[in-house]
């Protein structure tokens, strides 16, 4: 492969990656303080599928640049500093209320659909055979998430103005998820991955309608001044408690 | 307010195509979409289902074995509605172990109707206890989700204990331990 | 459903009668189901103990779900989540357990939100280090284990059954414990270290577990005789210290107590005196994290209510539970 191209898919996959590793993260806070007994269990689901579909593209990625697949992962989330994460600061905020942890699961879980119906076609026949064995998780996501969105829009005055809020705050950080890398119109222009403006058109497509009928008015469309480069305050704080155990005895294995 | 926990629904499972639904427990849940969904997540952490049904708990009508042969008037005391024949699904749970298993279907005009019937129609010495539900009041998982909610489980390794060889790490280790303790002893 | 027929029974046995019936049904090995008679004291005790053992179930998340977002790999982190999880799932099946004898989880939450429902003193400790994950795998799921085997025996049949499913799943629990323990023990010093200082704290309370010595022990009598329960508390400890010396003796870690010996007369290993004085103020709510674990509980509850509610308010404007009918 071309070092350009290698270059760009790598960046690629572990944008990917880190997408999918923080966001698993974030949910799986909620286990053992969500609020009833069976969502303890559901949410713990979605995130340990998140966190297993991080280890197949940081998989891809260690093994694109000629690292060990199995420990080059771990590499990555326990030994990395928070400027070299890069996955979306939509993932990274704080889990905040089950409004906000709901509704941006659902935001990503329908991005991260319709870009693995995409990536079944891509020309990597690695990435997609991965994207294939994790669309059938992001279905069962998507119809969890969906549910409860439409539920807690329409169900009282307050869960509709806790989802109103927390819509209002997710949306801005959205759009980053559809803005490509510097490396992506290479891997584009070969077949590898979807143009991302076709994957925005397609989901919007699908949530627009969903959150309206669920009672929620869709914000202006005002990017965040975050980016996959540049995080909130929150990744350090998240980092902190993420990597505390490895950094306390560095020499360790686990 | 006082707290709610949603309605319990009661849940059944099939393991395999050639095995019959069997109760595996209850979610709570506020309808039944949300039912189903519960119900894959609490009792399809681990593969080995294929089907789903859930059922509203208040809509399962149940009598024991010792209730039906020491009540004498069983069979006749109760009045039968005049509402139409509906149809209901029954399930038998035989002798001391085991669970309630999907038998088959009867036709009632309520409940305890339906229940008679069963007694008539799946007579068995061993049934220690009685369920008939309207067939309706169950709400299904599809073929369509075997690959979406039951399927995925498969890839979850580490629930399965035969992943950690703990007993042979400890034997090796001990056999190390021996050895070294002997050799200082020397 | 299952036992709501009770009423329209009309049973022509006296009391005498039936409570002889239901004793020579349990010494057949038979299994009592909802629905059967049964002496208000053997219903009354179960729900204590099923619920009790629910609410142990949901508490004991919390000191490992402490840990969940630091574990120190991905796998690690994979495994602890499984595993809390699965304690959540565990919770759920004996909550409806207990419903099965028409307590209510909105009761049964409401009493242990308010402090009158017990649940295992081992939560009461806190959680210190990744060890603690290790420890509390082997250790305290051992114990669980034990006591669960024993209970997937018992005479209530929903019970019995809550607890074969348990067992089937428990074994993975101490497993990943042992692994994460055996990994820190062939590690740096440091790491065996953190072994053995959790191994300091936690077996005391471990031992515990199985509950007060048989001599004051006030509900063990009833339990047995009714097939609830088949081994007695010392008996049940035992076993564990038989089983849990030797194994960890074997990674060379060291037990916090100089009067631990073997007995070979007997093949038993025999330990210095229990603190009881220590167990029964943990009962009393005068444990190192009693207040933690419940002001956690009741945060949870609480933050969520506005979420039960909006779901009920919304089946409720659908009609969704009525369509279906």
């Amino acid at each position: 492969m071309e070092n350009d191209l290698k270059d760009a898919l790598a960046a690629r996959l572990l944008a990917m990656g880190d997408d999918e590793a923080i966001l698993g993260h974030r949910d799986s806070e909620w286990c053992g303080h969500a609020p009833i007994l069976e969502e303890d269990i559901a949410f713990a689901n979605i995130a340990l599928d998140e966190i297993g579909h991080a280890q197949v593209w940081y998989a891809l990625h260690a093994e694109l640049l000629g690292e060990d697949a199995a420990s080059y992962p771990d590499e990555l989330v326990y030994r990395r500093s928070a400027g070299a994460f890069r996955h979306a600061p939509l993932l990274e905020l704080p889990k905040g209320d089950w409004a906000f942890s709901m509704l941006r699961q659902y935001l990503f879980d329908l991005y991260e659909s319709v870009m693995l119906a995409k990536l079944a076609d891509s020309q990597n026949e690695s990435i997609a055979g991965a994207a294939i064995r994790i669309g059938r998780e992001e279905i069962y996501h998507r119809r969890h998430t969906q549910t409860w969105v439409r539920r807690l829009g329409l169900g009282t005055e307050e869960s509709n103005s806790r989802m109103q809020t927390a819509l209002d705050a997710l949306w801005p950080h959205v759009m980053e998820l559809f803005r490509p890398l510097s490396g992506d119109a290479t891997l584009i222009e070969v077949g590898i991955l979807p143009n991302l403006g076709d994957v925005q058109t397609v989901w919007e497509a699908a949530i627009r309608p969903w959150l309206t009928e669920s009672n929620l008015a869709i914000p202006e469309a005002i990017p965040s001044n975050y980016t996959r480069t540049h995080h909130t305050k929150h990744l350090a704080t998240l980092l902190d408690d993420l990597q505390e155990v490895v950094r306390l005895y560095p020499e360790g294995s686990w | 307010m006082p707290d709610t926990q949603w309605p319990e629904y009661v849940v059944f499972q099939q393991d395999k195509p050639e095995r019959v639904h069997h109760y595996a427990g209850g979610v709570h849940a506020p309808d039944a979409e949300v039912a189903l969904l519960n119900a894959r997540d609490v009792f399809v952490r681990r593969p080995e289902c294929i089907s789903l049904w859930v059922v509203r708990r208040d809509l399962i009508f149940g009598a024991t074995s010792e209730e039906i042969s020491l009540d004498p008037n069983w069979f006749t005391q109760f009045e039968v509605p005049e509402g139409r024949i509906e149809k209901y699904a029954v399930f038998q749970k035989h002798g001391p172990r085991g669970v309630h298993e999907y038998t088959g279907t009867v036709e009632g005009r309520s409940s305890r109707d339906a229940l008679r019937a069963a007694l008539t129609v799946y007579a068995n010495q061993d049934v220690t206890v009685w369920w008939v539900t309207p067939e309706e009041a169950i709400r299904r998982s599809t073929s369509d989700d075997i690959a979406a909610l039951f399927a995925i489980a498969e890839t979850k390794f580490y629930r399965d204990e035969g992943q950690y060889r703990t007993q042979e790490a400890l034997r090796k280790i001990k056999a190390m331990r021996d050895k070294e303790q002997s050799s200082h002893g020397e | 459903m299952y036992g709501a027929t009770i009423d329209l029974m009309d049973d022509p046995r006296d009391d005498a009668e039936k409570l002889a019936a239901f004793e020579a049904r349990i010494a057949a090995g038979e299994k009592i189901e909802p629905g059967d008679w049964m002496p208000e004291e053997y219903r009354k005790q179960l729900i204590r103990m099923i619920s009790q053992h629910a609410h142990s179930e949901v508490v004991g998340m919390l000191p490992e779900g402490t840990y969940i977002t630091k574990a120190p790999s991905l796998r690690r982190k994979l495994i602890l989540l499984a595993k809390v999880q699965d304690e959540g799932g565990h919770g759920q099946y004996l909550y409806h357990a207990a419903e099965t004898l028409g307590a209510t989880r909105e009761e049964m939450l409401d009493l242990l939100l308010t402090g009158k429902a017990k649940y295992s003193n081992i939560f009461n400790y806190p959680a210190l280090s990744w060890a603690d994950m290790g420890i509390i795998g082997w250790l305290v799921d051992g114990a669980a284990i034990l006591n669960q085997t024993m209970l997937a025996k018992a005479s209530y049949g929903p019970y019995s059954r809550a607890m074969i499913r348990i067992c089937a799943e428990e074994n993975f629990h101490m497993r990943q414990g042992q692994d994460i323990i055996i990994t820190l023990a062939i590690g740096t010093p440091e790491q065996k270290a953190m072994a053995q200082d959790a191994l300091n704290r936690w077996w005391w309370p471990t031992l515990m577990m199985f509950g007060p010595p048989d001599t004051d022990s006030p509900n063990s009598t009833v339990l047995i005789r009714w097939g609830i329960k088949t081994k007695t508390n010392d008996e049940l400890r035992q076993t564990f210290i038989n089983q849990m010396v030797p194994e960890l003796q074997s990674l060379g870690l060291e037990f916090p107590d100089p009067d631990l010996l073997y007995d070979a007369e007997s093949g038993n290993w025999i330990t210095g005196p229990i603190d009881w004085d220590e167990f029964w103020r943990v009962i009393r709510g005068d444990g190192p994290m009693n207040k933690e674990r419940l002001g956690a509980r009741r945060a949870a509850h609480e933050d969520g209510q506005w979420v039960r509610e909006a779901l009920a308010a919304y089946a409720e404007k659908h009609e969704m539970t009525s369509a279906v009918l």
